[in-house]
């Protein structure tokens, strides 16, 4: 039996029924076709299998076999993935009766659905081929097949969807991690390059013509824990970064023929758009890579490679201390001078910066000021201030509002001395923005944290701080914005539409309680911070699926990436901890079937062989409560079934932009200056 | 009825309110008229002062209960003008009283500038009742038809004014064309906004950005309503106003109360949504029924918000909870100058029209004697 053969017979079984369901676009289906049995025939050259060997498949490695069955599968899920966008097709069009367009209104969303689908094919690969043993303890093989058909399946339906629930004014930004989903960049990167390198990939096409490197362990540590929020202010993740970098420089050998100096750059560069893809830089981690560049191509020719490796890890460390972490030292001490006794300080999220420069007017100056902190309430950071303020002391005193006495309050602050912190009253208040226009007349100074200094004197910082600025703006609260140098940048950016990053949509349908394990669980994770320079912690990342920045289709269907963190890590806390965001945010009609069926697993043509759900598995409920359950849910949450409102969208960007005028001064290392004065300092200092 | 069966009544509808059980303003509003409606037909008056005066008490005792509730203070102030309108102008008192100087004072005076709120004003209305007093006693003889006729010019004015609140959200939805288009940016859950959407989206297709207002998410609400209804709706969080806000073509919110001056008290978030939409220069269009339109003014904005439990905002699992103070407040002061137009069920005002139609709507008495619970 050749191998060739079940490839070729597969494919023509799918023909017919690609061709009716494109039969508006029989064009690219048909170059996509062609496209494949290219791939097809440059893998199997690739493992070294010719047509003329014709290995028996018992003579095949697993891997090979593993390869045979997949390209079968992912043809036959190709086939019933177009047989559902035809369904979809149908049902929308009686539905849309207004919109008699259908050449604009349909053809976009299938053309984003052939090369979705492409790329799930690719994604399918990661659920499956790299880790056979542990699908393998979990069900047997057979199983597995055809789970990875149900999970096809629910792919495309994902993806029609993603495209579906897309905002116009939004498209050209990307999907929050939806990239190895998303069509548009299918062929810069391969989702599969998240446990794959690059090079093992064997569907690359880019591999022939082009030389490609692995993707350092330590580069995909810190980029899924950036993708995921793990590592998210930009001082943790530029610095993480660049220690990342270290640690890629040490173990870079050059090959023959080649200067350091060339070709470390080529080097680095695919482990840089492997960051880049898992999340877009913040401008810090451009500046420091720009400037990394430009150290590399410095380096002496004539010196041997180590005493290159070590002088460049000597700069970048340098970079690291006296960029960053000198740098927010200097800026507690020139920004904590403008913190007087008696301030309200409302500050905004969780910053490096700011914590310390707070901190540093607390411990060092003993400052008798409160601090007010505002959160917005999908990145709850602001928690992580209000607990590191708590636990450096700062406090309320109780006495004030607790004793009745008011002789008593008098004695106590006569007695106590100045230096002992319960004689100040330091207290912590925190608030959502909505109660902006209620705080900012108690306020005197805000201080904010700061993401990239524009070149216009604009601030990019997590959304939200440009209302923050406004209230203060507005009520004539003077505005203190504490950034680092490093972050400038000569690049202008005038609204917040053009440039920003979008987060996973879903995270704001989740609605905080007390009853959610996430949402206190994922405050104090923060607080070890694992950075590239403890490598051991940075090894053993698993990927929560965080419900804020994990990739949304994961968020919307847990059976894709959640399926394979619970595969990997059995014990891991991350789908049994909270059980409802699985339940969540299904569609209705899927959740309620997910929760009676009671032969999910083994029968692999319903949908809802749902491994996170197994709890549900083993105690299915009958329809009625299953249906009255979900109505709880939707009363409780009147979004829970978002994904079958058509005109629903959900939009979660992460970033803004603040004016410049609503900025008194930056607080900067080289100390305080006007927003005016970025472009000056980015000059004079030429940063 | 006695006495004690009205405050019976009234206590069992102030608990009511506390125990949440009467949520919108349009339901409270329509107890307190339904109240009236009970004082003024099985209450033991005698003449118009006495009837007042049942009425005035009982708003006390409501106002007392809930001083923070101005649509309770507005509409027992309405109340109390209706009736006093409804008598003046019944066809009883025109027909014995033309002679008589009832009328002079306040016939003239109401129209004049001078009447205006917060102004002490001529006195000659606290005159009135005094000379309805003399009035009445003179005609004790026909005072059985006098009742009945008085109690039903009266019903008939509460039942015009329940057919006016029924209808304000109706009402003001019939403007919604001149309004909605485009891109709409809207917070907080609204019945009267939500009218408005719905009536525009029978003719107009437009987008909607519902800010979902943490920690109620209220705009979730909304959204899923507007959503069902073929309207495209967009959620974004309160932080990303600002950032929205440069694409917005015009935003249209609901409020709680419509200030003297006109201010709003507002759901919160609402302030920093006006502020922004200042900022880019995007007009602002409130949506309120009559009944909202208060005559209070708002100094101390803080005597009228709420702080409510951190539910929803903190954790109550951290200990760190009980170190710091989690702020909640329930409402927003939205200044006038932010607000470009309010709609109600007449048409469109600016805001500084407001004092125009508190001058038809109260009566400066009756504020007086209701505002010292205030």
């Amino acid at each position: 039996m050749s191998d060739s053969n079940p490839q070729t017979t597969s494919t023509n079984s799918s023909k017919p029924s690609a061709a009716t369901a494109s039969g508006s676009l029989p064009k690219s289906k048909a170059d996509l076709k062609a496209e494949r049995a290219l791939l097809h025939k440059q893998r199997l050259e690739k493992l070294g299998v010719t047509e003329a060997s014709t290995a028996s498949q018992k003579n095949m490695t697993k891997q090979e076999r593993r390869q045979l069955q997949e390209d079968q599968r992912a043809a036959k899920s190709e086939a019933q993935a177009s047989n559902h966008t035809t369904s979809k097709k149908h049902t929308a069009l009686p539905s849309d009766d207004k919109q008699k367009k259908p050449s604009a209104s349909q053809t976009p969303l299938k053309d984003q659905v052939i090369p979705l689908l492409q790329s799930s094919f690719n994604n399918i690969s990661l659920t499956t081929s790299p880790n056979p043993q542990a699908i393998g303890s979990f069900s047997h093989s057979a199983t597995s097949s055809q789970l990875t058909n149900s999970v096809l399946n629910e792919m495309a339906i994902e993806s029609i969807l993603i495209a579906e629930k897309k905002i116009k004014m939004f498209e050209h930004l990307d999907e929050p991690l939806g990239r190895p989903f998303n069509g548009s960049s299918v062929n810069k990167w391969r989702g599969s390059s998240l446990l794959f390198d690059q090079n093992s990939s064997p569907s690359n096409p880019a591999s022939k013509t082009k030389p490609t490197f692995a993707i350092h362990p330590v580069i995909k540590s810190i980029g899924l824990r950036m993708a995921c929020s793990d590592l998210n202010s930009s001082n943790e993740r530029t610095q993480a970064m660049l220690e990342a970098f270290c640690i890629v420089i040490n173990d870079y050998k050059t090959p023959l023929h080649n200067t350091m100096a060339r070709h470390l750059q080529t080097y680095l560069n695919p482990q840089i758009s492997y960051l880049v893809q898992m999340r877009p830089l913040s401008i810090g981690m451009g500046n420091a890579i720009r400037w990394l560049k430009e150290q590399i191509s410095l380096l002496d020719i004539d010196k041997d490679e180590n005493s290159n490796k070590t002088y460049l890890v000597d700069l970048i460390n340098e970079y690291i201390h006296e960029r960053i972490i000198a740098a927010v030292q200097s800026i507690a001490v020139s920004g904590s001078s403008k913190i007087n006794d008696g301030d309200v300080i409302l500050t905004y999220g969780y910053s490096n910066s700011v914590f310390n420069l707070l901190s540093y007017a607390f411990k060092k100056k003993k400052t008798n000021f409160s601090v007010i902190v505002v959160d917005n309430r999908n990145d709850i950071s602001g928690q992580k201030m209000v607990r590191e303020l708590i636990s450096l002391g700062m406090a309320r005193r109780n006495d004030l509002f607790y004793s009745s006495n008011q002789n008593d309050i008098s004695s106590f602050s006569i007695d106590q001395s100045e230096d002992d912190p319960s004689s100040r009253n330091n207290s912590v208040s925190y608030a959502l923005i909505t109660a902006l226009g209620y705080l900012i007349k108690q306020v005197t100074k805000v201080i904010l944290g700061v993401e990239a200094m524009m070149g216009n004197g604009a601030i990019l910082c997590r959304v939200g701080t440009s209302m923050v600025a406004l209230a203060a703006h507005t009520s004539r609260v003077p505005v203190l914005a504490a950034c680092e140098t490093y972050k400038f940048t000569d690049k202008v950016q005038l609204d917040s539409v053009v440039n920003n990053e979008l987060a996973n949509p879903e995270s704001l349908i989740w609605i905080p309680a007390e009853s959610d394990q996430n949402w206190i669980k994922f405050n104090s994770q923060s607080e070890k911070l694992y950075l590239p320079s403890s490598i051991a912690s940075c090894m053993d990342y698993s990927p929560l699926p965080s419900n804020r920045f994990s990739a949304w289709p994961t968020l919307n269907n847990r059976r894709t990436l959640s399926d394979y963190s619970t595969l990997a890590k059995p014990d891991s806390i991350s789908a049994e901890s909270n059980p409802h965001i699985n339940v969540h945010y299904m569609s209705k009609g899927r959740a309620i079937a997910n929760m009676t069926s009671s032969s999910a697993v083994t029968t692999a043509a319903t949908k809802n062989s749902n491994f996170a759900d197994r709890a549900s598995v083993m105690n299915p409920l009958d329809k009625d409560s299953a249906q009255n359950k979900w109505n709880l849910l939707e009363k409780e949450n009147p979004l829970a079934n978002w994904r079958e409102q058509p005109n629903l969208k959900l939009l979660n960007i992460t970033r803004d932009i603040t004016p410049s005028e609503f900025v008194s001064v930056v607080i900067t290392e080289v100390g305080l200056i006007p927003t005016t004065s970025i472009p000056v300092v980015l000059r004079e200092y030429k940063i | 009825m006695s006495t004690r069966d009205l405050l019976h009544l009234t206590e069992n509808f102030t608990n009511r309110i506390n125990r949440r059980q009467i949520i919108g303003s349009l339901e409270k509003a329509l107890e307190i008229t339904n109240l009236v409606q009970t004082i003024v037909n099985s209450t033991r008056w005698e003449d118009l002062s006495n009837l007042l005066y049942l009425i005035k008490f009982t708003g006390q005792q409501i106002v007392r209960a809930h001083p923070k509730d101005l649509v309770l203070f507005n509409v027992i102030c309405r109340m109390i003008h209706l009736v006093r309108t409804e008598a003046e102008n019944a066809p009883i008192f025109q027909n014995n009283s033309n002679d008589n100087s009832l009328f002079t004072p306040t016939g003239t005076g109401v129209s004049t500038p001078k009447m205006g709120l917060g102004q002490s004003n001529l006195g000659s209305s606290s005159k009135l009742v005094d000379l309805l007093d003399v009035n009445l006693s003179k005609k004790n003889q026909s005072s059985v038809t006098f009742r009945t006729n008085l109690k039903n010019c009266i019903t008939q004015g509460i039942n015009d004014f329940i057919e006016e609140l029924e209808g304000s959200r109706a009402n003001i939805a019939s403007h919604a064309l001149d309004h909605v288009h485009e891109i709409i940016l809207t917070c907080g859950y609204s019945r009267t906004v939500e009218r408005f959407f719905k009536k525009a989206a029978i003719k107009r297709k437009f987008t909607v950005i519902i800010a979902e207002t943490a920690p109620w998410y209220s705009g979730h609400k909304l959204a899923a309503s507007l959503a069902s209804l073929n309207i495209e709706t967009i959620i974004i969080s309160d932080s990303a106003v600002f950032a929205m806000m440069s694409r917005v073509n015009k935003v249209i919110i609901g409020t709680k109360i419509v200030m003297a001056n006109g201010g709003l008290i507002a759901c919160a978030g609402s302030q920093m949504i006006a502020a922004a939409a200042k900022y880019h220069s995007i007009p602002v269009v409130v949506c309120a029924s009559l009944y909202k339109l208060s005559p209070v003014f708002p100094f101390g904005q803080d005597n009228l918000n709420e702080l409510e439990a951190p539910d929803g905002i903190f954790p109550y699992k951290d200990e760190i909870v009980d170190q710091i103070d989690v702020l909640n407040p329930s409402t927003d002061y939205v200044a006038p100058e932010l607000i470009d137009i309010l709609v109600d069920h007449l048409g469109s005002h600016l805001p500084s029209y407001l004092y125009r139609l508190l001058q038809e709507n109260y009566h400066p008495d009756d504020l007086r004697a209701l505002g010292a619970q205030l």
